[in-house]
C-alpha cells in the first residue's frame, strides 16, 4: 500500500504468547452503543471479506482460517432480533422451533456461518508475508513512544492493554476470559449464548469453549473455580462435552475499552529542528479484536496515508 | 425361536437390534445369529462417509422418505443420549449444490434449518448457481457398527464368521426366520436382476479446518457422480463417482485424480491436505429397497425369509426405518406361528 515506506514491527510477546493466540478468533461482535454503526458495519465487512478469501484458498489450513457455521442462543427473546452484522455474515435466519428443541431454557435463537481466525496459525502466516514484503520484526519491548521517535516518522500503536502507559491511556482496562480447550472433534457446530458468557467454538484443533468477563481483574493463573463454572455452563448446552477430555486451559485480559481507538495523535518533537512525528492509535478492542483486526487495519493505514500526505504537504510549504 | 441375521454391516445389525428390541419380552426364548463374512470396519457400512442425506428426489416412494424420516428423528433423539459419542452420531450442516436450479429436495422438511442458498453463499461456489443449505446428521460407520455390536453382544446375540452359502442351510440348522440383510451378495443367495453394483470410490483426508459437508449434483450425470467433501469427526471423506455394474473394489488411480482434482477445485484449501488412503465400496443399488417378506419352499418345509437389502448409497441414511419395518414383519411371523402373547394359554 505504501510502496516508499519501510515498516518494522516492534513486540515484546509474539505469537503464540498473545492475547491473540488464545481467542477463540470466532468473528462476531456485540453491538457497541458508543461507535456509530456505520463504522462497526465497515469494521466488520472488512474484516469478514478479507478473512472469507483466504478462507476459501489454499492459505486456509496455514492461516488458520475457515467457516464456521452455528447458533446463537437467548433465553429471552431480544429487543434486536437482527444485529447490525447480520446481512454481513453468511447465511443469517431465525432458528426454527425444531431447531430450538435442543435449547429448552432458550426461547430464541440465531443461525449463520460466520469465520473462524485461529491466531496460532494466523500471525505467524501473517508475519511471513510481511517478513517476505520486506518488513522488519524486532523483538523489543517499548516503553516509552519517545524512545522511537528519534528512529522512525510513524509510529503505529497496537499495544493493547500496554497503552495504559504507552498511551497513558487508564480507560483500557483488562477484562479477564478463561477459555478451555476440549476435545471434542464431533463438534461442528459454534454455540453461543446471547449474554456472551457461554460459548462452544470449534476450531482445527479442539474446541474452545468459555467463558468469563471479569473486569479489572489481571490474573493470568486459571482459576479451578471458573474452570468448574465453564464446564457447567457449556455442557448444559452441549451434553456430550461432559464425556469430552479437557485439552488445556488458558487465561487471556481482553483489552477493553468504551470504544476502540483508531486516530491520530501528531506529536511535534522540538529539538535539532522541528521534527514531527505521527502516532496513530490502534487499540482497545475488547473481546473484538480478531473481528475487527482488518477493519481497524484499513482505518489505520488511511490515518498513516493521510498524515503522511500532510506532512508533504508541509514540507513543500517550507 | 431362532433368527438368523445374514449380514453385519448396518442393515444386518440394526435389524438384530430391532427384533431383539421389540420381541425379546414377548417370545421367549429368542436367540438372534448374526452370520457374515465380514465385520467392521470392513463392511460397505464401514467405507461411508456417513452422512444422513437421501437421494434428492425419491420419485414418489413415499415408503422410504418414510424410512429415512424415521431414522433421522431417531438419530436426533440419540444426541442427547450419553451414548451419543460412542454411537458416532453427530450434528453437521453443509452446502448442496446444483448447476442449474432445481425443485426442493424431498428431505427439506426433515433435515433442520433447510433454506435456499444465497448469493453470496453461491459466489462460493463458481460454476454452481442454484442450492441448498440445511444441518443433518452424521453417522459414522466405523463407530456406530462396533456400538451395534456390543450393544447386541451384551443382550445375548451371536455372531458367526461365516459365507452362507443358502437359505436352506440356515434353515436346516434351526432357524426359524432369516433375515437377509447381505447386500450387495444378495445376489449369490437369490438372484436379483435388479441389484447392481454402484462401485464408489473415496479419498479420506486430514482437513480438520473444514465443517461443512459439499455435496454437488449434476442431474445428468446421476446421483454421487459429482463431487462430493463430506467431514467426519476425524477424516474428511472426499467422492464423486458412482460406476453402475462395477465389480471392483480396488481402488482405481484414474478415480483418484477425478476425484482428488475436482474436490480441490470446489474446495482450494483442500489442496495441502494430507491424503490417508483411499478405499473403494460396493453400494447395493436397486430400483427400490427389497424389505419383504417371502416364504421359500423347500421340500416339505417352509422358510421364512424377510429381505432386508438394496439400500444403494443411503443404507444408513435409512437403515432404522428399515429394521422397525423387518420387526414389524417378523411380528406377523411371530403371529402365524402362534408365538406370540396369544398362544400362551
Amino acid at each position: 500500500n505504501l510502496p516508499h515506506v519501510s515498516v518494522t514491527l516492534l513486540g515484546e510477546k509474539f505469537s503464540p504468547e498473545t492475547t491473540s493466540d488464545g481467542a477463540a478468533g470466532i468473528l462476531f461482535a456485540n453491538h457497541n452503543p458508543d461507535v456509530p454503526v456505520e463504522q462497526q458495519r465497515r469494521w466488520f465487512k472488512s474484516s469478514f471479506d478479507h478473512l472469507r478469501l483466504i478462507a476459501q484458498s489454499e492459505d486456509a489450513p496455514e492461516a488458520g482460517v475457515m467457516l464456521s457455521s452455528g447458533w446463537q442462543i437467548f433465553r429471552d427473546v431480544p429487543e434486536d432480533k437482527t444485529p447490525y452484522w447480520s446481512d454481513l455474515v453468511l447465511g443469517f435466519r431465525i432458528m426454527t422451533e425444531r431447531e430450538m428443541v435442543r435449547f429448552p431454557e432458550h426461547r430464541f435463537g440465531q443461525a449463520f456461518t460466520t469465520i473462524k481466525c485461529e491466531c496460532t496459525r494466523y500471525l505467524p502466516w501473517l508475519e511471513k508475508r510481511f517478513r517476505r514484503a520486506g518488513g522488519q520484526v524486532e523483538q523489543r519491548r517499548v516503553d516509552n513512544i519517545q524512545d522511537l521517535s528519534g528512529s522512525f516518522d510513524v509510529i503505529v500503536n497496537c499495544s493493547g492493554l500496554g497503552s495504559r502507559s504507552l498511551a497513558a491511556d487508564v480507560s483500557v482496562q483488562p477484562v479477564r476470559g478463561q477459555v478451555l480447550k476440549m476435545e471434542a472433534p464431533w463438534l461442528q457446530h459454534f454455540i453461543r449464548d446471547g449474554d456472551g458468557l457461554t460459548y462452544i467454538y470449534p476450531g482445527i484443533q479442539g474446541v474452545t469453549i468459555g467463558g468469563t468477563r471479569q473486569g479489572g481483574d489481571w490474573n493470568l493463573q486459571v482459576d479451578e473455580n471458573d474452570t468448574r463454572g465453564i464446564l457447567k455452563l457449556c455442557s448444559s448446552l452441549e451434553p456430550s462435552l461432559k464425556r469430552a477430555r479437557i485439552l488445556s486451559s488458558w487465561v487471556g485480559l481482553r483489552p477493553d475499552r468504551k470504544t476502540p481507538r483508531v486516530e491520530v495523535e501528531r506529536e511535534v518533537e522540538v529539538k535539532k529542528g522541528r521534527r514531527s512525528v505521527i502516532v496513530v492509535h490502534n487499540y482497545g478492542h475488547g473481546g473484538v479484536g480478531v473481528t475487527f483486526a482488518w477493519g481497524t487495519a484499513m482505518e489505520a493505514l488511511g490515518l498513516v496515508k493521510k498524515s503522511l500526505q500532510e506532512t508533504q504537504r508541509n514540507k513543500a510549504k517550507l | 425361536m431362532r433368527v438368523a441375521v445374514i449380514g453385519a454391516g448396518v442393515i444386518g445389525l440394526s435389524a438384530a437390534q430391532s427384533i431383539y428390541e421389540q420381541f425379546h419380552s414377548i417370545v421367549s426364548p429368542l436367540s438372534i445369529e448374526v452370520y457374515a463374512d465380514c465385520f467392521t470396519p470392513l463392511t460397505t457400512s464401514d467405507g461411508a462417509a456417513g452422512l444422513w442425506q437421501p437421494y434428492l428426489y425419491d420419485k414418489g416412494n413415499v415408503q422410504e422418505t418414510k424410512w429415512n424420516k424415521e431414522t433421522f428423528d431417531y438419530l436426533l433423539s440419540c444426541l442427547r443420549s450419553p451414548d451419543s459419542i460412542q454411537m458416532g452420531v453427530f450434528l453437521q450442516s453443509g452446502y448442496n449444490l446444483c448447476t442449474e436450479p432445481a425443485p426442493d429436495p424431498s428431505f427439506k422438511d426433515i433435515v433442520l434449518g433447510f433454506r435456499q442458498l444465497t448469493e453470496r453463499e453461491l459466489q462460493m461456489f463458481p460454476g454452481y448457481n442454484h442450492g441448498w443449505f440445511n444441518t443433518a446428521l452424521m453417522l459414522e460407520g466405523k463407530t456406530y457398527l462396533p456400538w451395534l455390536m456390543d450393544w447386541l453382544q451384551k443382550r445375548g446375540v451371536k455372531f458367526y464368521q461365516r459365507k452362507i452359502e443358502s437359505f436352506k442351510e440356515l434353515a436346516e440348522s434351526g432357524a426359524d426366520v432369516i433375515i437377509n440383510c447381505s447386500g450387495m451378495r444378495s445376489g449369490d443367495l437369490q438372484p436379483d436382476p435388479e441389484l447392481k453394483p454402484g462401485r464408489g470410490q473415496i479419498v479420506k483426508v486430514e482437513a480438520p479446518w473444514l465443517k461443512h459437508w459439499i455435496l454437488t449434483h449434476n442431474l445428468k450425470k446421476g446421483i454421487y457422480n459429482s463431487p462430493y467433501i463430506i467431514p467426519g469427526s476425524r477424516l474428511v471423506t472426499v467422492g464423486g463417482i458412482l460406476q453402475l455394474g462395477n465389480w471392483s473394489e480396488k481402488n482405481n488411480s484414474t478415480d483418484h485424480k477425478y476425484i482428488w482434482e475436482s474436490a480441490c477445485q470446489l474446495e482450494p484449501s483442500l489442496k495441502h491436505a494430507r491424503i490417508v488412503e483411499d478405499w473403494a465400496g460396493l453400494r447395493p443399488v436397486r430400483s427400490k429397497v427389497r424389505l419383504e417378506r417371502e416364504t421359500i419352499q423347500s421340500g416339505a418345509a417352509a422358510i421364512e425369509v424377510i429381505h432386508n437389502y438394496g439400500h444403494g448409497g443411503f443404507g444408513l441414511t435409512i437403515h432404522r426405518g428399515c429394521a422397525q419395518e423387518a420387526a414389524r414383519l417378523f411380528g406377523q411371523i411371530v403371529e402365524q406361528k402362534g408365538k406370540g402373547p396369544k398362544a400362551r394359554l
